[in-house]
């Protein structure tokens, strides 16, 4: 208890240098915090909209991933209510559990030009049921009329792309493709919808059809280039997959996870982790390097006084572990300042999110960065930030007592 | 058997390319209950001399037995072990823990040897009545005198019941009187509780308290006197 006090005392008496060290410990668990949370809001928005846009798993017929044109209307799955009825008789689609299915659907995407007024633009169309689970970001970012109508026809693209073709809510736009015969053909739609998503991709190439409308312009009556599934969890995407190969094989129709489909924007996400931790690590060298210099600072004014301790008994590993001690302490210090400065402001960015604008339209996370807060990023910055002042110490104890008993006393104080 | 036992003891120290001889070849007993003072002029080698005594330095050459064991052979951590437990010291400038109490500075042996709580408070309570301190228990060294600080560091010298208990010029930082108050409170405890004690002095005014004088020159014994008590 007197080594507690000892330090405490010698933490008081420093006054100067232990608020150097405090005020570092604060500023880099508050920057580890913030820059953590950011990066970690940052993937896991990136990562929820790629996999709630691509699903956990894909089917498509054999020899889609090697088609040349992205949109090419030539590998169909045929009777995709039916693939979808014997995989539902496969899978579990009820109750809990990772490898049950949440959602599946058969969607139809395409390439068209869409022309109003003289005016015309190439896009990708994608054909949905009016309900989809798919493209929460458009669907729940429809800025006028509603997303697209179950009774009858409609359409439903970007307030960017209705500006480009001086459309508004109710006008009728002409879709123009290369139907099932390779012919070109057109429909009229009447725009239902205008969403704003705020993300790059969906704003500027997609635009919506009901399925029905799509397999009706196409002339592809019960196809559909892909049915997509979302998972209780998506770590179970593998083994579903490899339950449903079986099944899907005889109807020549191969089976994707969304590590496979997204494989490169994965590679990304993943090194996402090690940018934090380089940051992090970059932090801790730069604030430790700060702390070891005040530690040092203030243990070399005190070798007399080591040198006493030691003298009347205290060994080389307890006055290792005192000095240490000073460290954790101060550590401790910073750390819950540093935590309880940031942690709510992190928090409250994860609840309002930060508005950047359209930086991060691009990187598919809409114009808004929803920080992330878990318990256990929180402890594992507090600890980092105890880390940060126990590596600083530690320097400067194993200054102290490499020195010699009467080295220490014959220093003057 | 003699509680110290020094053969042959010698101690260089290299300074640049020159090496200082300060201790040459001594060889001495001190027998317990002794109260012996090393005399001589800056530089004979008192310090080093006490220092190869206390555990504080090791010999170049000759060994230093310690209650019969020679310490030179122990590790860094039995030798604390023997300073905590055997060995009480004094320093010519206190050497007193700025930042704790009189009383916690006292202590703090008995809390590096895991003394029980209420043994320590009687204890610190007995050596401040016994140094004349009682009423300083709570006071910060640089609220003493000198004279105050130097009891202080007796009462912690002795707070582990000590067989030895060295003192490095014990008044060379205080006035004539409190010097005398000092070595007068080391003469008692000599007596009453029979702790032997080492201390080092160029001062011959204060020769009268011990029982026998070493004198040293240029690192070798240059003379000894038998006092008897007085």
């Amino acid at each position: 208890m007197l080594f507690l006090k000892l330090a405490l005392l010698n933490i008081r008496k420093y006054k100067r240098r232990s608020i150097i060290i405090v005020i570092s410990v604060v500023l880099s668990v508050s920057v580890m915090v913030f820059v953590g949370g950011m990066l970690d809001g940052l993937k896991n928005s990136f990562f929820t909209n790629l996999l709630q846009q691509s699903g956990h798993l894909q089917i498509h017929e054999d020899g889609w991933k090697q088609r040349l044109d992205p949109y090419s209307i030539r590998y169909l799955i045929d009777q995709p209510d039916s693939v979808m009825k014997s995989i539902r008789a496969t899978l579990p689609t009820t109750g809990q559990g990772g490898g049950r299915i949440r959602r599946m659907e058969s969607i139809l995407q395409f390439g068209a030009l869409l022309i109003h007024n003289g005016k015309s633009i190439a896009m990708v169309g994608q054909g949905v049921k009016p309900d989809t689970a798919f493209f929460s970001r458009v669907t729940t970012h429809v800025v006028e009329g509603s997303f697209l109508p179950a009774a009858h026809s409609g359409i439903a693209l970007s307030a960017s792309s209705a500006r480009l073709l001086d459309l508004k809510l109710g006008d009728q736009l002409a879709v123009l493709v290369q139907d099932s015969t390779g012919s070109p053909y057109y429909l009229t739609y009447p725009v239902t919808g205008i969403y704003h998503s705020g993300v790059s991709e969906m704003d500027d190439s997609y635009f919506f059809l009901t399925l029905s409308d799509a397999q009706e312009l196409l002339d592809l009556p019960n196809k559909a280039t892909e049915i997509r599934i979302t998972l209780n969890d998506p770590a179970s995407a593998s083994s579903v997959a490899n339950r449903l190969s079986p099944i899907l094989g005889p109807k020549k129709l191969s089976i994707e996870t969304w590590r496979q489909i997204n494989g490169s924007i994965i590679v990304f996400i993943d090194m996402s982790d090690w940018f934090t931790l380089i940051i992090n690590v970059f932090i801790i060298i730069v604030s430790a390097t700060v702390i070891t210099n005040s530690i040092l600072m203030t243990v070399l004014e005190r070798i007399p006084v080591f040198g006493t301790l030691r003298a009347i008994g205290l060994k080389r590993s307890q006055l290792f572990l005192m000095i240490v001690d000073e460290g954790l302490m101060l550590g401790t210090i910073g750390s819950l300042i540093g935590i309880a400065l940031s942690v709510p402001f992190v928090v409250y960015l994860q609840s309002h999110g930060l508005n950047v604008g359209a930086i991060s339209t691009a990187l598919g996370t809409g114009t808004t960065y929803y920080f992330s807060m878990t318990p256990r990023n929180g402890l594992l910055d507090f600890a980092g930030g105890v880390l940060i002042a126990v590596a600083g110490s530690l320097y400067a104890a194993m200054v102290s007592v490499r020195r010699t008993l009467i080295e220490s006393l014959s220093q003057e104080a | 058997m003699p509680l110290i036992e020094l053969t042959q003891v010698a101690k260089n120290y290299a300074l640049g390319d020159t090496v200082i001889h300060a201790v040459r070849g001594i060889s001495l007993n001190v027998e317990a209950g002794e109260l012996i003072s090393i005399v001589g002029p800056s530089g004979c080698g008192k310090t080093t001399l006490l220092n190869m005594i206390g555990c504080i330095d090791r010999p170049t050459s000759g060994t230093v037995k310690f209650g019969g064991r020679d310490v030179a052979a122990l590790s860094d951590a039995q030798q604390a072990d023997i300073r905590l437990h055997r060995i009480g010291f004094i320093f010519q400038s206190f050497n007193l823990i700025p930042v704790l109490s009189v009383g916690e500075n006292i202590e703090l042996p008995m809390i590096l040897a895991h003394a029980p709580v209420n043994k320590r408070k009687e204890t610190v309570e007995r050596l401040l009545a016994a140094v004349g301190l009682t009423e300083y228990t709570r006071h910060k060294p640089n609220e003493l005198s000198g004279g105050q600080r130097q009891r202080v560091a007796i009462a912690r010298a002795l707070v582990n019941s000590p067989d030895l208990v060295i003192a490095d010029e014990p008044t060379a930082n205080l006035d004539s009187r409190t010097g005398d108050e000092v070595l007068g409170v080391m003469k008692e405890l000599n007596r009453k509780e029979k702790v032997t004690f080492v201390f080092s002095t160029h001062n011959p005014g204060i020769l009268q308290y011990a029982t026998r004088v070493i004198k040293l020159k240029d690192g070798l014994i240059a003379g000894m006197t038998e006092q008897g008590a007085n």
